[in-house]
């Protein structure tokens, strides 16, 4: 028997018919066989019996109604959800909204056809078959709704953290390295009116070289707290600053035609500092490959050394640390080494 | 000769302008920012626009796009971009195909008066400024093959004042040797790395440059 039913009115119900009258004509011309509807409530045990986790398509073919859809109540978080724990609004027809409770509180409800509530048997019967595994899902949306709300305060964390950096990086800039900058030019200039005093010419020489000292301190602390250059000048001009800078030769290939967000771009470019940092302290390589792409709405970023191995992202921190950045922004970090080099790979979607 | 100075800190923007104005300079404007430098520029061009390249409102790469611009609006006019940070990356953005009449510094470099004032005559004058912390970490890096081991220290030294944008005067004056020694070297340094003499001094920079980059 087929439970979907191929008959006429259920295909029409299956169209979407514009008119509520013609759909409810078809519906009620469905429920006229009141055995199938017994029947489907047997189907339904079964049915969730075999796949307790998909709980609407059974409830959806023992009903009828195509069009139902489940609502769970989630009291940590005050809301109602579907089944993988996003917010969901009730429809304001009460008509369309059968209440389930458990132990007298608010469990869950059925969205449904408004014709349906001239079925009360039929829906009781359904909601009394199906009551048990409608706590499973209502547990399994709870879930789902605890791991987003962590993935996004993570993702809030790290946002937060660089945001931070980056005010800092340009309080910096705009701070104390100007006016190092400013003080090193007045001296300068000083130098040059001062005339033939040598004790006086060698104290401003030394005087010039601490603050040369402190501006290049001041840099390192700058680029470490991030990068501007990649904010200012996206992925391709920070990358092939950072090639020049590393210990190896590095064959670098970026092809990335837009700008994405900056916490994407931040990940990829620490992808890529860290795996060639690890590469020169540890890999004991030739060389190295480094290939940006986005394709699909993710950014790939692949690293490859032809060292000696070893790379693991469970005891360098380094690793873990990136593993962590690349994943809160729902991303993965991959990791293959053998002996005859590593590979680093991330995949970043930045939709 | 007449100067353009787009520097959006105070301190800096009169401390340069004072500067260049005692060293005979003419500095025909003074901008915090690029919209004041376009409006600036309209007229007669000068020989030389010293940009910050972090200019508002963003202080990401408005000094960058205005040095750009410049570059292929008015090719007769050097640039001279400054900068807390050089970066390999934005330095072969900014050279593109042609090293001629372009510089990029450290803003450090100011402090160092008559180097200074070298590398704005020389930008002005269609050659090149490039910062040697550039060109020193490409030498730096640590490889297996290197590409550079048949050079001699001299070599290595006069290869390095090339990149910068030296003349083979200015060479000789930084190694007090004599420019028809420096020549000898460049010729040497050019044969042992298997690159087409150029020629041109600012030329060479970027066959160096683009030669250390692999």
């Amino acid at each position: 028997m087929d439970r979907c039913g191929s008959s006429h009115p259920t295909r029409a119900w299956h169209r979407r018919a514009k008119s509520t009258a013609l759909s409810t004509w078809a519906f009620l011309a469905g429920l006229i066989h009141a055995q199938l509807a017994r029947t489907a409530v047997g189907d339904l045990v079964v049915d969730l019996h075999a796949d307790p986790a998909d709980l609407r398509n059974p409830l959806a073919r023992a009903l009828r109604d195509p069009s139902l859809s489940l609502a769970y109540w989630l009291p940590q978080f005050g809301s109602w959800a579907d089944q993988d724990g996003k917010p969901v609004d009730l429809p304001t027809d009460r008509r369309r909204v059968t209440p389930i409770e458990r132990n007298g509180a608010h469990a869950a409800v059925l969205i449904h056809h408004p014709a349906l509530r001239d079925e009360p048997e039929l829906l009781d019967s359904v909601v009394a078959a199906a009551a048990m595994t409608l706590e499973t899902g209502r547990l399994q949306a709870e879930l789902h709704a605890t791991v987003a709300e962590l993935r996004a305060s993570r993702e809030r964390v790290l946002d937060a953290g660089q945001k931070e950096r980056q005010r800092l990086e340009r309080d910096l800039h705009d701070g104390a390295q100007q006016r190092l900058v400013a003080l090193s030019l007045s001296l300068g200039v000083l130098q040059t009116k001062l005339g033939a005093d040598p004790d006086a010419l060698v104290e401003l020489t030394q005087a010039r070289a601490q603050i040369a000292v402190s501006l290049a301190e001041l840099r390192d602390v700058a680029r470490g707290l991030h990068p501007a250059v990649l904010s200012a000048h996206g992925l391709d001009v920070a990358l092939e600053s950072l090639a020049a800078h590393a210990p190896l030769p590095v064959r670098l290939s970026v092809n990335v035609d837009r700008r994405v967000a900056d916490a994407v771009e931040v990940a990829a470019y620490y992808v890529v500092c860290e795996s060639l940092t690890n590469i020169g302290k540890h890999a004991d390589a030739r060389s190295a490959t480094v290939n940006v792409a986005w394709a699909n709405g993710e950014i790939v970023v692949e690293v490859v050394d032809d060292g000696r191995g070893g790379a693991d992202s469970e005891r360098g921190s380094g690793l873990r640390g990136l593993a962590d950045r690349v994943e809160a922004l729902g991303g993965r970090l991959c990791i293959w080494t053998s002996r005859d080099g590593t590979r680093v790979r991330a995949e970043l979607p930045c939709a | 000769m007449r100067v353009a100075i787009a520097e959006d800190s105070v301190l800096l923007r009169e401390g340069l302008a004072r500067l260049l104005a005692d060293a005979g300079f003419d500095v025909v404007a003074r901008c915090a920012d690029t919209d004041e430098l376009r409006q600036a520029l309209g007229g007669d061009m000068p020989e030389v626009v010293i940009i910050d390249i972090r200019l508002p409102p963003t202080h990401t790469d408005e000094g960058l796009q205005a040095a750009l611009e410049i570059r292929s609006a008015y090719p007769g006019t050097g640039v001279l971009v400054l900068s807390q940070y050089v970066e390999f990356g934005l330095a072969m953005k900014l050279l593109a195909d042609s090293a001629e009449g372009v510089g990029y510094l450290l803003k450090d470099r100011v402090s160092d008066i008559p180097e200074f004032l070298g590398a704005v005559r020389r930008v002005a004058a269609g050659g090149s400024a490039i910062d040697p912390t550039i060109v020193s970490t490409l030498l730096s890096r640590r490889r297996s093959d290197d590409p550079l081991a048949p050079l001699t220290r001299r070599e290595r030294e006069v290869l390095e004042l090339m990149a910068a944008g030296n003349s083979n005067q200015g060479i000789a004056d930084h190694l007090v040797i004599t420019v028809r020694a420096v020549e000898k070297y460049v010729s040497s340094i050019f044969d042992k790395l298997a690159l087409p003499a150029t020629g041109s001094e600012s030329r060479r920079v970027l066959a160096v440059l683009l030669f250390l980059r692999t």
